[in-house]
């Protein structure tokens, strides 16, 4: 058989399979090409990326948005190039990004050093087209990554320009991901976009402003180790399941430190949590009690801060705790329901299950000043009540 | 565990177990509409040698059919081709072109984009007289055409 045989379907599957730097040539193999290329181009160039990193090849990239600017929705950008940009790609490519009415989505991956200017031409030329909802920027960087959300193109900008002023920021805080979200529109395309070019973001923490649900693919960066999220207290409980569910399935393997600072994390979304076998370190405000009542199952956990609005004793609790997590060096509970008699009982659970010569003392903070204890007890346990 | 005959355009009758052929949608989509218990599903766009190979394919893969959508396969076309994929889709280019339409009948989307991106990736990085050659197809485009499309990738 011969490829010409095939109905246009599959040789247009074909040719969303081949790298965007080639579609120019495929269309000018033969007649049917030529005209598949023209009849899917609503469909294979909804979603495009200039990804090419050589010279040659980002030419090949321009030529073919020229022909389907019309068309893209989502678009990604690689600016984190080998080669300058000079001045007639840039113009080139600010030209037809002008006239792309129908783009919804832009990410553009920065380089390190890029210059605030280009940052803001680019920008600008947005702020006209009539349906855009989501632009995105980032580096990908392995420091400490925060996800900033704007709903202003000036606000979004300020920021922007600040933080590349050496002298306000050091560099390596350039590293934001930074989204101008325009009329409240859904950022799980975007983010999902994202996740899948971001091959280095070790650390990411963001403010939870939309549903959970439209972070979840931050579940799919595939080195993310420490992950920290902050919400608004005072609005409703949002439904977190969704997200920590992503969590607990995707970076089951490798997430070692999560802070979940938002209302609404109850019993299911803990049991969700502990599935996460190498998490060592874990911040969380509980909503219910009997959240605790899993903790037990965290083995390799060292560092605990639990925040749970509660008034019941919470001593068994916490002693169930140290009993079960050997590697336990910390553990910190705000302004808990704990009896002084939790010291004894702690210390006699620790001299039968921990060796103090092998295992610094577990800190039990519980409070601001340090608790005067004896020799003995000191090799186990240091308190502040 | 239930099994299923599937008549194969060289009137072969293949006998397969029946979640193995669900990956295929437009059998499952026959299946639900049809109520007898001890039917034969003609496939008369398959050839037996062809729908073989494809049960290989499926018996390799059957614990991974997740629920993901078509439409989540299809948009998924950046993915790595795994080592076994990659071997068993070593054939011929007559073969490659005949999985793609088979695929594309049956409905198997992870099949049709695994074939798909291999005969992508032949001709990826190729110039247009470079692909016409390894794809064997004959240029019928005409002087001036050729013209147009050289002004177009300008």
């Amino acid at each position: 058989m011969n490829l010409l045989d095939l109905d246009d379907d599959s040789l247009s599957c074909l040719l969303h399979h081949l790298p965007i730097e080639d579609h120019m040539n495929f269309a000018k193999v033969c007649q049917r090409f030529h005209r598949i290329w023209e009849d899917y181009k609503c469909w294979i160039y909804k979603r495009m990326e200039l990804g090419s990193t050589s010279d040659k090849g980002f030419k090949q990239e321009l030529i073919l948005l020229h022909h389907t600017a019309d068309y893209v929705k989502n678009l990604i950008v690689n600016l984190n190039r080998k080669f300058e940009w000079n001045k007639i790609y840039m113009a080139k490519f600010l030209n037809m990004l002008k006239r792309m009415h129908t783009l919804e989505r832009l990410i553009l991956w920065l380089k390190d050093d890029e210059p605030y200017e280009v940052l803001e031409t680019i920008i600008r030329t947005l702020e006209h087209l009539p349906n855009i909802k989501c632009i995105a920027t980032y580096q990908d960087n392995e420091v400490v990554d925060i996800l900033y959300q704007f709903d202003d193109y000036e606000d979004f900008l300020k920021e922007s320009k600040m933080s590349r002023n050496p002298m306000i920021e050091p560099i390596y805080s350039h590293t934001k991901i930074r989204l101008l979200v325009l009329n409240n529109a859904p950022i799980k395309e975007t983010l999902a976009d994202l996740a899948q070019h971001s091959k280095r973001i070790k650390e990411l923490s963001f403010r939870m402003t939309q549903k959970a649900e439209e972070y979840s693919p931050l579940a799919e960066l595939p080195n993310l180790r420490v992950l920290q999220i902050f919400g608004h207290y005072g609005d409703d409980c949002p439904d977190l399941m969704p997200l920590v569910t992503a969590l607990s399935s995707k970076l089951l393997h490798q997430l070692s430190s999560l802070t979940i600072h938002v209302p609404g994390l109850g019993y299911d979304e803990t049991a969700e949590i502990i599935r996460i076998e190498g998490l060592q370190r874990l911040d969380c405000h509980f909503s219910e009690l009997r959240c605790l009542e899993l903790l037990k199952h965290l083995k390799v956990i060292t560092y605990l801060f639990i925040r749970v609005a509660h008034t019941e004793n919470i001593d068994n609790l916490v002693l169930t705790i140290i009993e079960h997590c050997p590697t336990l060096l910390v553990i910190q509970i705000d302004s808990p329901n704990l009896s002084r008699s939790i010291i004894p009982k702690a210390l006699k659970v620790l001299q039968k299950l921990r060796n103090s010569k092998d295992q610094s003392p577990l800190r039990l903070m519980f409070g601001k000043n340090p608790v005067q204890l004896d020799a003995d007890t000191r090799e186990y346990l240091r308190v502040f009540w | 565990m239930a099994v299923i005959k599937l008549l194969t355009s060289d009137n072969v009758i293949i006998e397969t177990e029946m979640d193995l052929i669900m990956c295929s949608g437009t059998i499952k989509g026959m299946l639900e509409s049809c109520s007898g218990d001890d039917e034969i599903v003609p496939l008369p766009k398959v050839r037996s040698a062809i729908l073989t190979k494809i049960l290989q394919w499926a018996q390799f893969h059957r614990y991974e059919f997740a629920d993901t959508t078509a439409e989540e396969e299809a948009e998924n076309v950046c993915g790595v081709i795994s080592p076994w994929d990659s071997d068993f889709i070593n054939v011929d280019m007559s073969t490659l072109v005949e999985l793609i339409e088979v695929a594309n009948f049956l409905n198997i989307q992870r099949l049709l984009q695994l074939a798909c991106k291999t005969a992508a990736n032949m001709i990826a990085g190729k110039t247009s007289e470079d692909m016409r050659k390894i794809l064997n197809i004959k240029n019928d485009l005409t002087f001036s055409e050729e013209a147009v499309m050289r002004k177009e990738s300008k």
